[in-house]
């Protein structure tokens, strides 16, 4: 018995630093096995993504636009339609995820699969590649194209959105890139002054500019403001510092412009004088309604940056550039499209959305996603009517073209300067008794080109209208 | 639990090999299934079952009285080893096949050889100088397989075969410890002589300064001239539950435990491997794409593995440097998940447990138990040390996981010392 009692406890010694040797691999292995996976520096994660069978991109007529493509050299993600480009984004081992892309990361990686007892079962003791689902946008890649191919030499953004459910039907960035050579041409890609990376539409933080036009003319209607009142030398530039003067986008006929008159020609100076013939003002309430305080954004895309008021403006006072649209608000051409949507949509701005369906991998059913029915009411039917008919007729003011029967379209032009830029914007709707009505905002950066903008309205409203 | 009670099969358990051949076989056609098939998976698997049989028959001739789970456990762990080593490592594999045929022989020499004990209890002396001339020739002409200059110089070459001496080191050691020990344990055990007085517990002094001294001179030796952390700490952690053994006071161990504490403080501030090993055990996020990079990948590769890990074949353990060395147990983790690490951590626990147990059956013979008992604990010390490196539970010491790794000398001295084990187990009667 000298030793036995001895060669027991080295016995249970050895079994007690056993266990714990276990209990810290069980603990790495299940409880800390997140906290440590998920660190950028793993390199498994990219094992782990590229073994992954990414689901599908499809626009609303099941178009396909990107899919992941298995040959020789593994797997890689291909993009079909490079006017889809700057919406569906990119998914890179390298470089992640971006656009559409990241936006339903999720649900394309297969991450939004229940995690019942057979997906584990599959994935974790079979090891069988995780596969994604596929989805299916509101985009309409033929709008699209259009909207990419006509906008192609400039710098800009265009949206096109149906006004009674908010989807998507054309959301272009402009300049774009081919997400197809990413890992080739990222740097360049990242230093490139137009910023390819940054898209327009929902981050681009613009003055409204003559946007802020409609507010007024909204004011005047809500106060039974006399419409067809003339305002002397409504013809005139204002300026408002030593780089920014503000003046009619298009020349009007005579220098004795109403209200109606100056938001078709997009001139200032009627809005101005009309500010300050009036007792009340009522901005804040307008920005509140029109909802710029608080701008429209795509779930899971990227919201806007900082805004970035013009640089060079002097402290004039604050009315006039308000006024102006060259003040403190800024907007997204998305925010813009909405309020579009509001006037074709009997005041109320719908929810944007971007996502039509999801299928499931394996299955062939497109299942709906959870959609938010609730709309912005920016202002009432009445007064969205009155809009809708002097839209009409700053189209009709603006070009010559004919539409089918029972169609109502409308637009206008606006100019704004954010930073050193000056943009040119279209707004407008279409609509047919046959088909939703659709909003559309068409912006070019750097330019005067105001044919040119004419020139993308009309063949946009072509492609929309039957 | 009571070691006495393991009741021994005379017969032995020719059905835990036939197992062990099932789980290898699987193994290696899995790893084989992505890749062209090349003959040398089985050739590495053939020379595993050549192994497995000749020994089995062997033993079952000239040993039926040994310890009948011993062979089965040390095959079973070396097949997947070669397994692993295949998968991680291939070119090195049929290297480490050839190496388990020497070992198995080596073992089967040491089992069957009668005289292999005396000699080992005799010659105690010289086998130690001579074990100790060699560690001084490593220090003087060691040399590193990989050739890289800053590596440590642990190895001696012959041609393009390697050999560390402090894995001879290990057995001799053992036996001559168990020697000395045991022909002092009459009188320094403490618990059996409840009447001795100060002055005589003073007289005892010598008899346990003296191993001590020489052991902390050769941890000392080995630390310092081989920047050899693991096997230093090895060597000194099983003199002490021998010595624990011997003389049955806890207060050695605590007191050893303080020792190895002090010693690796010191070791701290003079030696920039041992501080880098301390700094990437207590923060290695710190570094995690530099100095701890190793450690780093091996905590992911159980993460990754998670339960029932990625799949042979399927993980990325090639991440971790020196992965089929002493990170193969990060590599099962990964590969087999915690199910493995489990079945790994049994098994070695199966075997302290047999080797501990050959340890209690043989009464009145202390050199026997004692020997038993280190061989034992070496093998589970190592064990334990570089599994609790590879979960950065203590920092890391470079030993081998025995029998898995990848590594010659370290597979020829485990196997001999299950060699002796089966010989000390099959003269328990």
């Amino acid at each position: 018995m000298q030793f036995s009692r001895a060669i027991h406890r080295i016995l249970f010694g050895t079994l007690f630093v056993m266990a714990l040797i276990s209990i810290s691999a069980a603990y790495w292995a299940i409880a800390g096995q997140n906290t440590i996976l998920q660190r950028d520096d793993n390199p498994r994660l990219i094992e782990a993504m590229a073994r992954i069978q990414r689901g599908s991109i499809y626009d609303r007529h099941q178009q396909l636009l990107a899919s992941t493509v298995n040959d020789a050299n593994g797997s890689r993600r291909e993009y079909l339609k490079p006017s889809t480009y700057s919406l569906i984004g990119y998914y890179s081992l390298r470089y992640g995820t971006g656009g559409g892309e990241a936006a339903f990361d999720q649900a394309l990686a297969g991450l939004t699969a229940a995690p019942g007892l057979e997906n584990y079962f599959a994935q974790e003791v079979l090891h069988i590649p995780r596969a994604g689902s596929d989805i299916q946008l509101t985009l309409d890649a033929d709008i699209q194209d259009i909207l990419a191919g006509a906008m192609r030499d400039y710098h800009g953004a265009a949206v096109v959105m149906n006004a009674h459910s908010g989807e998507l039907l054309a959301l272009a960035s402009l300049p774009s890139y081919d997400p197809n050579t990413l890992d080739d041409e990222w740097d360049i890609l990242t230093e490139a002054a137009g910023k390819p990376f940054f898209n327009r539409v929902l981050q681009g933080q613009y003055q409204p500019g003559g946007a802020m036009y409609v507010l007024w003319l909204t004011q005047a209607i809500l106060s039974d403001y006399p419409l067809s009142r003339r305002f002397d030398q409504a013809a005139d530039a204002i300026v408002l510092g030593e780089d920014i003067t503000v003046d009619c986008v298009i020349q009007p006929p005579t220098v004795q412009l109403s209200l109606v008159q100056a938001f078709i020609y997009s001139c200032p100076t009627a809005f101005v004088s009309y500010q300050q013939s009036i007792a009340e003002n009522s901005y804040d309430n307008l920005v509140q309604a029109y909802s710029f305080d608080n701008p429209m954004t795509l779930a899971g895309f990227p919201i806007p940056e900082s805004a970035a008021p013009a640089t060079d403006i002097k402290p004039e006072p604050t009315a006039l550039r308000d006024i102006l649209g060259q003040g403190d608000v800024t907007t997204t051409p998305l925010h813009l499209t909405g309020i579009m949507a509001a006037i074709a949509n009997h005041g109320n701005a719908p929810m944007p959305s971007i996502q039509l369906g999801l299928r499931a991998p394996g299955t062939k059913e497109w299942t709906s996603p959870p959609r938010s029915s609730a709309a912005i009411p920016m202002m009432t039917a009445a007064t969205a009517r009155q809009l809708q008919a002097i839209l009409e007729r700053a189209w009709t003011t603006l070009q010559d073209d004919s539409y089918p029967d029972e169609s109502t379209v409308g637009g206008y032009i606006t100019r704004s300067q954010s930073g050193d830029e000056t943009q040119i914007w279209l707004h407008g709707f279409a609509s047919h008794v046959d088909r939703s009505a659709v909003a559309f905002v068409v912006l070019l950066e750097d330019t005067s080109d105001i044919q040119r903008l004419i020139a993308i309205g009309q063949s946009l409203i072509d492609a929309l209208l039957p | 639990m009571s070691l006495e009670n393991t009741a021994q099969n005379q017969t032995g358990h020719p059905w835990l090999l036939a197992l062990a051949g099932a789980f290898i076989f699987l193994g290696m056609v899995t790893i084989s299934l992505p890749r062209v098939t090349q003959p040398s998976y089985w050739l590495v698997f053939a020379i595993w079952v050549i192994c497995a049989v000749a020994g089995t028959w062997i033993l079952n001739r000239y040993l039926p009285q040994r310890d009948p789970l011993l062979f089965p456990l040390v095959m079973f762990l070396s097949g997947w080893g070669l397994v692993a080593i295949e998968r991680l490592a291939p070119t090195f594999a049929d290297r480490q096949a050839i190496w388990l045929l020497i070992s198995v022989l080596a073992m089967l020499v040491t089992a069957v050889f009668p005289h292999a004990l005396r000699w080992l209890h005799s010659y105690r002396y010289i086998l130690l100088a001579l074990t100790l001339l060699l560690l001084m020739a490593t220090i003087v002409l060691g040399r590193n397989p990989s050739g890289l200059a800053s590596a440590p110089k642990l190895w001696l070459g012959f041609g393009s075969v390697y050999f560390q001496s402090s894995e001879a080191m290990k057995i001799i050691l053992v036996a001559f410890l168990a020697s000395y020990l045991g022909e002092q344990s009459s009188t320094l055990h403490a618990k059996e002589n409840p009447g001795l007085d100060g002055r005589f517990r003073l007289s005892l002094l010598p008899r346990l300064a003296g191993p001590t001294l020489l052991m902390w001179v050769l941890s000392v030796v080995i630390l310092v001239w081989q920047r050899d952390l693991g096997t230093a700490m090895l060597f000194f952690i099983v003199f002490l539950l021998l010595l624990y053994m011997t003389n049955g006071d806890l207060r050695l161990i605590l007191g050893g435990a303080v020792l190895v504490i002090a010693a690796g403080f010191v070791a701290y501030q003079l030696f920039e491997v041992v501080q880098l090993r301390v700094d990437i055990w207590l923060n290695p996020w710190a570094e995690a794409n530099g100095r701890a990079y190793q450690i780093v990948q091996s905590l992911m590769a159980f993460g990754a593995g998670g339960i029932f890990g990625a799949g042979v074949g399927l993980g990325s353990p090639g991440y971790i440097p020196v992965v089929h060395s002493d990170f193969v147990f990060a590599a099962l983790a990964e590969e087999w998940g915690l199910l493995g690490v489990i079945t790994v951590l049994s098994s070695f626990a199966v075997l302290a447990m047999r080797g501990l147990s050959i340890g209690i059956l043989h009464p009145g013979r202390a050199f026997y138990k004692l020997f038993a008992v280190g061989l034992t604990m070496m093998l589970t010390v190592q064990t334990l040390m570089i599994m609790a490196g590879v979960l950065k539970l203590l920092p890391l010491t470079g030993v081998t996981l025995p029998f898995i790794s990848y590594g010659g000398s370290s597979l020829l001295a485990s196997f001999i010392m299950i060699g002796i084990l089966l010989r000390l187990s099959s003269e328990t009667g």
